[in-house]
């Protein structure tokens, strides 16, 4: 979770991007928020660092970014299609997806990182199908073995 | 066109790669407590800032490119203008922006009756407008001819009368230079009109220079202005406004072969000892053609038919090349056949020309090409009867087409004056000897192959070689493809050329693969005195 830069002493910290981050799994929906109110500017660091990176990451549409047109995956672009008729469907698409992020994070990871903010595993934990929206339950773990739960809103078109 | 920083969908790949890292080697350096190089900082807006920083560089890059001579040569066209123009700015030269050209126009009427022309009312030729200076009107009678605006109908011969106005093209550039002869068609036609056409070649139209030709004359600008040796006397003739159009230059004098102009001293010394340069300049790519009204003389009948003399005085068409031919006074010289020259004899006049100076010339062909010359020409008439006509006294007037290059005589006069020539030598100004050039060549598939622009494109690439020793048939081909289809093919290019020498002597060449030029100093006859000239009428090409 985002803290104050003094509890990362000694750690390379990112900017906390993600807004709504409170450990729990039933947590509120997130929220993508660099300046949001109540509170901003905070720096994330470990479990929370890998799982920021690999959330932007994931909901990158690949080929959006003009000079980095390998970064991201199709999972969004298929969720604003209608592709999602059903859970398999998400299941399916994350699958995919999910390999892609996790081929493009080791990418970028060296030995001098940190454990708790490398690659570990991330698993689809269930999925909520709603007209216009789709929430995904998911679980970082950190090659350190440390463990992170969010739930990850997503449009999607019914 | 302004440096700007480039559109950032227009920037490299590598360019964006490097700048990315060399923000993150500089932030991680500025802050190791931040991983800039990934997640938000590094996704969100390390990234943005790699692009902005790439963009900012290519800016820096095209300033120091701009700046930069050596950048700028190895690359003219992609320099940005006005960098270019701060630069020479440096050393005193200036970019010569465009020019509208400004020519005589020759307007047929088939009515001897008064005839206006509005100013308003434009002339169409050669794909421009050109708009008369003046509202003009051709008078019957030269009684009522009292303003600068007011012209003289005269009569052809055939039922037909012509008169002229001046016009001036309606857009700057070279393209309005139209040849003589050229037809133009009013919008509104005046009364009785039958057609008209240039009475000589337009001059004036410039395009505004580029960046190639700039730098071009730059080499002689940055030399010292003076008459010490060629690049100097070369840079002192182009920093005059009037001269920043030279296209040609080449001096001949101390030590070299075609100077002829060592008086007394050839026992002595075979070749020139110094004292005199021959400067031979070339401000045009093509030649004028101007109508010279001249009055002959009856000297002789020959097979019944009369042969008349005129004179053409150093002042009639100063440096001029030679006399086309002479047609009946009120004919169009550009379209009856008109009378061969069948003499020539060049002369010189070095009467004083309130400069106090004239150069060392002791023979009419030390001063062929230049302002001193002078010339008797000779032609038969074949179609005025003689009986009734006394040899010796009996004259009639004729029309000349006489073909010269501008601007020699000025030259010559500037470099007279007292405060610009050199104490310890003469200058000879002379128009370059010329090599007439023809070419044809076979195009060879394509389709829609304008055929025009390919006869422009190679003139423009011979008249533009300046003084060298050889035309290569493969800058014909060269030159034809850049305005042929990438798919057309050139070949089976056949050249000619035919070299006046300053003693009248023609000298033909024939090649398939290079015309060489005649290596003859003692007749003035080299590569430093002598040029390639070719019209793009002589310009054959067959599509097969």
């Amino acid at each position: 979770m985002a803290q104050d830069l003094a509890a990362y002493e000694g750690r390379s910290v990112d900017l906390a991007l993600l807004q709504g981050l409170t450990g729990a799994a039933s947590g509120p929906p997130l929220a993508l928020d660099l300046a949001a109110d109540g509170g901003s500017g905070e720096a994330v660091a470990g479990v929370w660092k890998f799982a920021q990176r690999w959330l932007l990451r994931f909901q990158t549409e690949l080929g959006s970014k003009r000079y980095s047109p390998d970064d991201g995956c199709a999972f969004f672009t298929r969720s604003r299609s209608g592709l999602f008729a059903n859970d398999a469907d998400v299941a399916g698409a994350f699958g995919l997806s999910a390999i892609d992020v996790a081929r493009q994070l080791r990418a970028e990871e060296t030995d001098d990182d940190p454990d708790d903010e490398r690659y570990g595993s991330v698993t689809l934990q269930g999925t909520l199908l709603t007209p216009g929206v789709l929430r995904l339950d998911l679980k970082f773990v950190s090659r350190a073995g440390d463990s992170a739960e969010l739930l990850l809103p997503v449009p999607v078109l019914v | 066109m302004s440096v700007d920083v480039p559109e950032f969908s227009d920037l490299d790949q590598t360019q964006v790669d490097s700048a990315r890292a060399l923000l993150l080697a500089r932030l991680t350096a500025f802050r190791p407590q931040v991983d800039f190089g990934r997640g938000v900082l590094g996704d969100v807006l390390l990234t943005p800032a790699a692009v902005c920083l790439a963009g900012v560089r290519g800016l820096v890059a095209s300033f120091q490119n701009a700046a930069s001579l050596a950048q700028i040569l190895s690359d003219p066209a992609g320099a940005d203008d006005d960098a270019v123009d701060l630069l020479v700015s440096n050393y005193k030269v200036t970019r010569r922006p465009a020019a509208a050209a400004t020519g005589t126009v020759v307007v047929v009427v088939d009515r001897l009756a008064q005839t206006s022309v509005a100013q308003n009312v434009a002339w169409q030729g050669g794909g421009r407008s050109f708009l008369p200076d003046a509202a003009y009107t051709a008078r019957v009678s030269a009684d009522d001819v009292v303003t600068d605006s007011d012209r003289l109908l005269s009569a052809v011969g055939d039922g037909t009368y012509v008169f002229t106005i001046n016009v001036t093209d309606g857009t700057a550039g070279a393209a309005g230079n139209l040849a003589a002869g050229a037809a133009l068609t009013p919008d509104a036609p005046p009364a009785n009109f039958v057609r008209a056409y240039a009475a000589a070649t337009f001059s004036g139209g410039q395009d505004a220079e580029t960046n190639a030709d700039l730098l071009a004359r730059l080499s002689s600008s940055l030399a010292a202005r003076g008459v010490a040796n060629r690049l100097s006397l070369e840079g002192l003739i182009r920093a005059q406004d009037d001269f920043a159009g030279l296209l040609a230059f080449s001096a001949v004098g101390y030590g070299d072969p075609e100077q002829r102009r060592y008086h007394g001293l050839a026992a002595l010394f075979p070749v020139a000892a110094g004292g005199r340069a021959d400067v031979y300049v070339r401000f045009s790519e093509l030649p004028l053609q101007e109508s010279l009204a001249v009055t002959a003389t009856l000297v002789g009948v020959q097979d019944g038919a009369g042969v008349w003399q005129f004179g053409l005085g150093r002042d009639a068409a100063p440096g001029f090349w030679d006399v086309l031919k002479v047609v009946q006074s009120g004919q169009d010289p550009l379209a009856v056949t008109g009378y061969a020259v069948s003499s020539d004899v060049r002369n010189f006049d070095l009467t004083d020309d309130g400069s106090g100076f004239s150069p060392d010339v002791e023979n009419a062909v030390e001063a062929v090409y230049s302002k001193y010359q002078s010339a008797v020409i000779q032609f038969q008439d074949t179609d005025t009867a003689t009986g009734g006509l006394t040899v010796g006294s009996s004259q009639r007037a004729y029309v000349a087409l006489v073909r010269r290059l501008p601007l020699v005589k000025d030259v010559q006069d500037y470099l007279n004056a007292s405060t610009v020539r050199p104490h310890a030598a003469d200058l000879l100004v002379k128009a370059p000897v010329p090599c007439d050039v023809t070419c044809h060549f076979t195009v060879r598939g394509g389709s829609g192959v304008d055929v025009s622009a390919v006869q422009e494109a190679v003139a423009r690439a011979v008249n533009l070689l300046g003084f060298r020793a050889d035309l290569p048939a493969s800058l014909v081909s060269d030159a034809a493809r850049t305005a042929l289809p990438s798919e057309a093919a050139v070949d089976s290019v056949a050249l000619t050329g035919r070299v006046r020498a300053p003693n009248g002597v023609l000298t033909h060449l024939a090649s398939s693969d290079r015309l060489v030029l005649p290596d003859a100093p003692e007749a003035q006859v080299t590569y430093r005195t002598t040029v390639f000239v070719l019209d793009p009428s002589d310009v054959t090409v067959t599509l097969a």
